[in-house]
């Protein structure tokens, strides 16, 4: 709003396992690029995993260096990754 | 080699073809007798389909729940207890629900939901039975029928006595299917005597007895331990003529398992395929189940040899494996499990099976032990790897706590890194416990799993859910061990989220703490922005910098160095989330500097960049900087518009060349393009006038294409002669390259065929050089009615060579539509063998089946089995074995086969396609089909993946028409006996019949959509001790037109008398003139909350509308929200009033006022309360207003909102005063969304005003509407022209039409009329009648909203 630093490197992700919380997440993506931040959400009443989260790359190359990838595998569950369609905040 | 496979499977059904014939005649439908009994098998009541569509008028939340229990139902037969809870919050937050949603809910609490206790549904199923009494929620025997059955589904042990009376007591008569449930009931306990007693007393009463009571009785013996006499029940039915089903065998069987009279089962078995009856998967596992639940386990790999897996097996083994989970059967569930189809991935590699069994074993309390035992044979097997992985998350998730630690603990010692949110979980289930010891004790178990509780599980999980002082708090995670560090910095995080900044503030500054600057960032932020308090804001901001030293404690990286400048510049810079931060932002830095705190030059720059044009002298000087900048709006500026002539219709034309040649203008180009769409049009007198006038001009030469127009035109007028005459001439002028449209070549050949010249055609079409056009729509059904009418004539020979000739030249793209008459020229002549031979002729030339219903209902009729079995064979190959067979099923259905058409439904793995089922119904219904209704609805009984609400509807309507109300009531009776929920559609239908019949209704009639949103909750009634006999009494006052007794009981006793009732009165007091009267009334029911039938409340704000009462209507407005308005156009009607009492100028003045007014939060609103039907009125009352109404519009436009100039433009429209609102098009309202122009499809038909319609459909040639507008539009301009009885206009249209849209965007009865007037002019109709249910969405389209 105040000022626009252009794009964001917004990964949507899928399929997360209920045992993934955000440090692993980060830890896997931060091989293809610098990840800023990597969250999973979790249901505020339940406490329970929702199964997706977000990866935001600090720049291009590692954001479309993730997508490269056909099959991201994480603690043996395939996950679903896509950039995120607000690329832009 | 398929087709082998494939034809030895057809011959079952066709086999015994031929000997069924003569002794199945169709079957005679009777509501009640015993041939429409159903089927229900008793040991172990199966997942039936909730086969429902409810529909879209209710609460919209509470129906879409509804709605996707079904679906869940339909894919797996079950759905789980906590989408039933749901349901039931929903029912409870609406407070209401109507019979056939209660309905549904009840049903849900049985085998549906195989994963719970039966304790635990039943228990469901009471609590969802008080709430609806409770609502007050109108129950019938039907309600009664479905609580009998969840019952009985339960195993619940009610008494049958008691159930009787209190349906006594509610003044409700038990019917048939409420007797043969309580037989059930007895027989469950053995209770032979008991069952005979209903039985007899049903015998007294004449309730037909059907084979659902002997599957019953064959039960109830089995359960008293006496097969001889269960099994004796097969000949009693064979006494009455009812033949055992796979589900009378199926109960037989499960008497014997429970037995282990395993020889026996293996004979029975036997005899089933002798008899030809088919038993399925879920037969074979229901004895598996009996044997299980009896101690004869050792029988069961025997009967699991026998399944034969078809689709749907996985379904069915799931549902058993949870049920014998839930009894305590976990090596007969496994064994199943281990029967199941497992799918292959991609790779090749097979997916896993088991995750619903592990999560069942949690669920079901099962032991640490039991639960790893099977996760181990699992993984051995290969079958499921992560076992122990989900049982955990399913124990966390259920919150099943001491389990979960013992997960835990085996995954730990599998090195299974053990992490802070696996504990989530726990903590937010032990979050009711307000003393917050629950969640002291996780935290604790947490560090025996060496997990130090991190800042986010404090942050999110653990401080939000503890209550009490701040003190309290810290005191209570101290006990968690939790260091005094972590637990502050939460806390104060967490007070600021809840915009408690000055108690943050007093934590921060007494204890000393290392306060995370990234996780108080922006919590600090807001909490100032809520509260204003910027000197608590200070305090915290100087607590955090005074312990940023303490970092170094938390971080790995020991040569952090802090810059504490740079962490208070982010905190500014953080301020600027908000718009108005200028402000607050003096006041923080002047604070700041008084604190003595300094920012970094890099904090200091970016805050000057983003205060831009903000920046003050005040701030620039405490900043030491400024920096300015200045935009200049542009404003918009207008185009100027204009149709091209190429865009232009006929009218538009003619009237351009009239006014240009008035000014001496030269008009030949455009006479030009007139011809063409003289031609278009057909017109042939206008055309031949025209050329015969240009002829004269100077300057226009007659060119070869307009000759060819001329002969396409004089063809198209059957006249031969006059075309070859034009043809000559085109023939001569383009000697270089003379071609002539396949389309006029077609058509003049076929006018040499009409007249019997079959060789000049032939000679025509081969040897005339031609031009390829596109061929569309109105190509091929030219085609078609050339090579039709030979074969209607019988002319096979003819029609051969034609067709031949056609191919050879390439004049057609083969379709079955053109294939066709080459079938029917047989069948005129009866001739099936060379039809047939036509047919597998298609088939193996062009891979098409034309004319294969008819054909294949001949040889159903003359019994021809072999035939059949050729032509389905031959179907088979093109459309595949599914199709083919459901083309099947309806073609016996059709000729009253039904025994036949059953078989092949009940084809084990016969994938659903419900769509189909329905387009047959409806084809049906509509052509008064009601004994291939009947034979549907008979053929596809207790198929539960079909869904048959359809069926009974379509049949319903069938009966209406016969005006036969006692085999409508029996539908109503018969669904319940299946188990099927009737929709509102069926009861309002069905309610208001029997209503106009005088009889009385067994059921509450939904009542229409409006009433179903009760505004407040204080709507409901409470019971009277008789109310149905209060209600009586009002309701015949009501009859009697004794309206002055009914307004004075109404003011006595206001509670009682319903909605509907009240309604009614307002109706009866406004035909009587007293509309003030009629009034109160309505203001007494908004005053409570609930608003009159929608349909009479209209009338009523119609009628005061109509006598100008505009404070009337405003008193009523106050009263409504936006959606109640919305739905009874108040709006509308309030325009209306204000026009009759002569106010217009006054009320557009106070529209102009609203949206000076408009701000971005109320915009909406004001957009909704625009009256755009009424605001035509006032154009049309007060043209003089014509201007204010245009600037006022403007001023909408200018916010984004054209509805208003929407209305403007629809007036000039109608008007004629084309520039105007080609204008208004142009400049607003071309790329707008959402046109409407209902009122110019109202006028037209008013008017039947062929000239405007036509304008109009020209205009959305060029305009971005959806295919749905323009089918609307076509619907008019047909009807238009059916009423003016402009026979050949109206062929003409829909041919137009079709190149433009789908045909299911035009609306059914248009086509349908237009199908009259084909068959008024022997023209066959070949277009597919569109489906009703399109065409209404269609009709809404463009309604406005």
């Amino acid at each position: 709003m105040a000022s626009s630093t252009g794009r964001l490197y917004k990964l949507y992700v899928s399929n997360i396992p209920w045992t993934v919380s955000h440090s692993e997440l980060r830890q896997y993506f931060s091989k293809y690029g610098p990840v800023n931040l990597a969250t999973v959400i979790f249901d505020k009443n339940t406490g329970l995993s929702r199964n997706f989260g977000f990866v935001f790359f600090g720049n291009r190359q590692g954001f479309e260096e993730a997508q490269k990838l056909i099959e991201h595998k994480l603690e043996g569950q395939v996950l679903k990754v896509a950039p995120s369609t607000q690329d832009q905040e | 080699m398929a087709s082998i496979l494939r034809s030895s499977k057809f011959v079952r059904y066709i086999a015994g073809f031929a000997k069924n014939v003569v002794v199945s005649t169709p079957r005679e439908f009777d509501g009640n007798l015993l041939n429409a009994a159903t089927v229900q098998c008793y040991c172990g009541a199966l997942p039936r389909s909730l086969a429902t569509q409810t529909s879209a008028q209710h609460d919209q939340s509470l129906d879409r729940r509804l709605k996707s229990l079904d679906q869940d139902v339909r894919k797996s037969g079950r759905i789980s207890r906590r989408d039933i809870e749901d349901v039931l919050e929903e029912i409870r937050n609406a407070r209401s629900a109507t019979s056939s949603q209660s309905l549904l809910v009840i049903r849900c609490c049985g085998t549906l939901v195989p994963d719970e206790m039966p304790e635990i549904r039943t228990k469901l199923v009471q609590e969802i039975w008080n709430t609806l009494n409770k609502l007050n929620v109108p129950m019938d025997v039907s309600h009664y029928n479905a609580l009998l059955r969840v019952y009985l589904e339960n195993e619940h042990l009610f008494s049958p006595t008691e159930f009787l009376s209190e349906m006594e007591s509610k003044g409700i008569e038990p019917n048939r299917v409420t007797y043969q449930r309580l037989i059930s009931r007895y027989c469950y306990d053995g209770d032979i005597e008991g069952a005979t007693k209903i039985l007899e007393y049903m015998r007294e009463k004449q309730m037909p007895v059907n084979e659902n009571v002997f599957n019953a009785l064959i039960y109830g013996h089995s359960q008293a331990g006496d097969m001889d006499s269960a099994h004796g029940i097969l000949s009693v039915m064979a006494q009455a003529g009812l033949e055992p089903s796979a589900d009378t065998y199926t109960t037989l069987l499960c008497g014997y398992a429970k037995e282990g009279r395993i020889e026996t089962i293996n004979e029975l078995i036997n005899e089933c395929e002798q008899k030809e009856v088919y038993l399925l998967d879920k037969d074979y596992l229901d004895i598996v189940y009996a044997l299980a639940t009896n101690g004869q386990s050792q029988y069961i790999p025997d009967i699991l040899s026998k399944v034969k897996k078809t689709i749907g097996y996985n379904q069915d083994a799931v549902n058993f494996i949870l049920r014998l989970i839930n009894k305590g059967q976990d090596e007969a569930a496994y064994a199943i499990l281990e029967t199941m189809v497992r799918s292959t991935r991609p790779d090749g590699s097979l997916m896993p099976v088991g995750s619903f069994f592990i999560r069942q074993l949690v669920k079901a309390d099962k032991d640490l032990e039991t639960i790893v035992k099977y996760c181990k044979k699992l993984e051995e097997k290969n079958m499921y790897q992560k076992g122990l992985h989900l049982a955990t998350e399913v124990s966390l998730e259920l919150g099943k706590e001491v389990l979960a630690y013992e997960l835990l603990n085996q995954l730990k010692q599998q090195g299974v890194e053990i992490r802070q949110h696996f504990f989530w979980p726990l903590i937010a289930s032990n979050a009711t416990d307000s003393s917050g010891k629950g969640i002291i004790r996780v935290l604790q178990k947490m560090q025996e799993f060496d997990v130090i509780p991190s800042h986010e599980t404090l942050r999110d999980w653990v401080l939000p859910k503890l209550k009490g002082k701040s003190s309290e708090v810290l005191s209570l995670l101290r006990d968690a061990n939790i260091s005094v560090g972590s637990s502050a910095c939460g806390l104060v995080t967490n007070l600021l989220i809840k915009n408690e900044i000055a108690e943050a503030a007093t934590i921060a500054s007494s204890v000393p703490a290392y306060y995370v600057p990234e996780l108080i960032r922006r919590p600090l932020t807001n909490a100032l922005y809520a509260t204003g308090d910027v000197k608590s804001y200070i305090t915290i901001l100087r607590h955090v910098y005074e312990n940023l030293k303490r970092k170094i404690n938390y971080s790995d990286n020991q040569d952090t160095t802090i810059d504490g400048a740079a962490v208070i510049g982010l905190f500014l810079n953080d301020l600027t989330i908000k718009r108005n931060y200028a402000n607050i932002l003096t006041e923080v830095l002047e604070q700041l500097a008084e604190q003595g705190l300094s920012i970094t030059t890099t904090a200091a720059e970016s805050l000057e960049s983003k205060l831009g044009e903000k920046m003050t002298d005040h701030l620039s000087g405490l900043l030491g900087r400024l920096t300015s900048g200045e935009l200049t709006p542009v404003p918009l500026s207008k185009r100027p518009v204009y149709t091209p002539y190429y865009q232009m219709n006929v009218d538009q034309l003619e009237k351009l060349v009239q006014n240009l040649e008035s000014k001496n203008v030269d008009t030949v180009g455009y006479k030009r393009r007139l011809i063409t769409l003289y031609h278009r049009e057909n017109n042939l007198e206008k055309m031949e006038a025209l050329i015969e006038q240009l002829k004269n001009s100077t300057n226009f030469e007659l060119t070869a294409g307009i000759h060819a127009i001329l002969m396409d035109t004089y063809a198209a007028h059957d006249n031969l002669e006059k075309a070859l005459e034009q043809f000559e001439v085109v023939k001569q002028k383009e000697t270089e390259e003379f071609n002539i449209d396949e389309s006029k070549i077609i058509r003049i050949a076929g006018l040499m065929i009409k007249q019997g010249k079959l060789e000049e055609a032939i000679k025509f079409l081969e040897e005339t050089p031609r031009d390829k056009g596109n061929r569309g729509y109105s190509y091929t059904s030219q085609v078609w009615r050339v090579l039709n009418s030979l074969a209607e004539n019988g002319q096979v020979e003819e029609l051969e060579r034609l067709f031949n000739t056609l191919v050879k030249n390439e004049y057609i793209d083969i379709t079955t539509v053109l294939l066709g008459p080459l079938i029917k020229v047989y069948l005129v002549k009866n001739d099936l063998d060379a039809a047939l031979q036509k047919f597998q002729w298609c088939v193996e030339q062009y891979k098409l089946t034309p004319w294969k219903n008819e054909l294949a209902c001949k040889l159903i009729q003359i019994e021809d089995a072999e035939k059949l079995q050729k032509l389905t064979d031959l179907s088979t190959i093109v459309h595949g074995e599914i199709n083919s067979l459901y083309d099947l099923v309806f073609a016996f259905v059709e000729c009253g086969r039904i025994r036949q058409a059953r078989k092949i439904l009940e084809t084990p793995g016969l994938q659903n396609r419900p769509q189909r089922i329905n387009n047959a119904c409806e084809r049906f219904q509509q052509e008064g089909l009601v004994k291939p209704l009947e034979g549907l609805k008979d053929a596809t009984r207790d198929l539960n993946h079909i869904d048959r609400t359809d069926i009974y509807y379509q049949l319903l309507l069938s009966y209406i028409k016969q005006d036969d109300s006692e085999k409508c009531l029996g539908l109503w009776t018969q669904m319940q006996e299946e188990d099927m929920a009737p929709t509102d559609q069926f009861l309002i239908k069905l309610g208001s019949f029997l209503q106009e019949k005088g009889l009385s209704v067994p059921f509450a009639i939904p009542q229409p959509k409006i009433q179903q949103r009760p505004i407040t909750a204080t709507s409901t009634v409470p019971p009277a001790v008789k109310p149905a006999q209060v209600f009586s009494t009002f309701k015949q006052k009501l009859g009697n037109e004794d309206l002055d007794w009914c307004l004075q009981y109404l003011n006595n006793q206001q509670d009682r008398v319903s909605v509907a009732d009240c309604s009614q009165l307002i109706e009866k007091l406004i035909h009587n003139d007293r509309l003030n009267d009629a009034v109160k009334v309505t203001l007494h029911l908004l005053n409570k909350g609930s608003f009159p039938v929608q349909k009479i409340f209209r009338f009523l704000l119609n009628k005061v509308a109509a006598t100008g009462q505009v404070d009337t209507l405003n008193e009523i407005g106050h009263k409504l929200n936006t959606d109640v308005k919305r739905m009874v156009s108040f709006d509308n009607r309030l325009c209306h009033a204000n026009i009759v009492a002569g106010k217009a100028k006054d009320y557009l003045e106070k529209l102009e006022n609203n949206i000076d007014n408009a701000t971005d939060e109320n915009l909406e609103i004001i957009s909704s309360e625009f009256p755009r039907g009424g605001a035509y009125g006032i154009l049309e009352k007060h043209p003089e207003l014509t201007k204010k109404f245009e600037e006022i519009g403007i001023k909408y436009a200018q916010k984004g909102v054209v509805g208003p100039l929407n209305v403007l433009w629809t007036k000039y429209f109608i008007d004629r005063e084309t520039e105007k609102a080609n204008k208004l098009w142009q400049d607003y309202l071309k790329d707008s969304p959402r046109i409407m122009f209902q009122k110019i499809i109202h006028t037209a038909r008013e008017l039947q005003d062929e000239d405007l319609i036509q304008r109009l459909t020209e205009h959305l040639k060029i305009s971005n509407v959806t295919a749905g507008a323009v089918g609307n539009v076509y619907s008019c301009y047909l009807d238009v022209l059916v009423a003016k009885n402009k026979v050949e206009d109206v062929v003409e249209t829909f041919e137009n039409a079709l190149k433009q849209v789908p045909i299911e965007n035009i609306n059914r009865t248009a086509v349908l009329r237009v199908k009259e007037i084909y068959e008024k002019l022997g023209k066959p109709f070949t277009y597919p009648i569109p489906s009703k249910n399109r065409s209404n969405v269609q009709e809404n389209d463009d309604v406005e909203s």
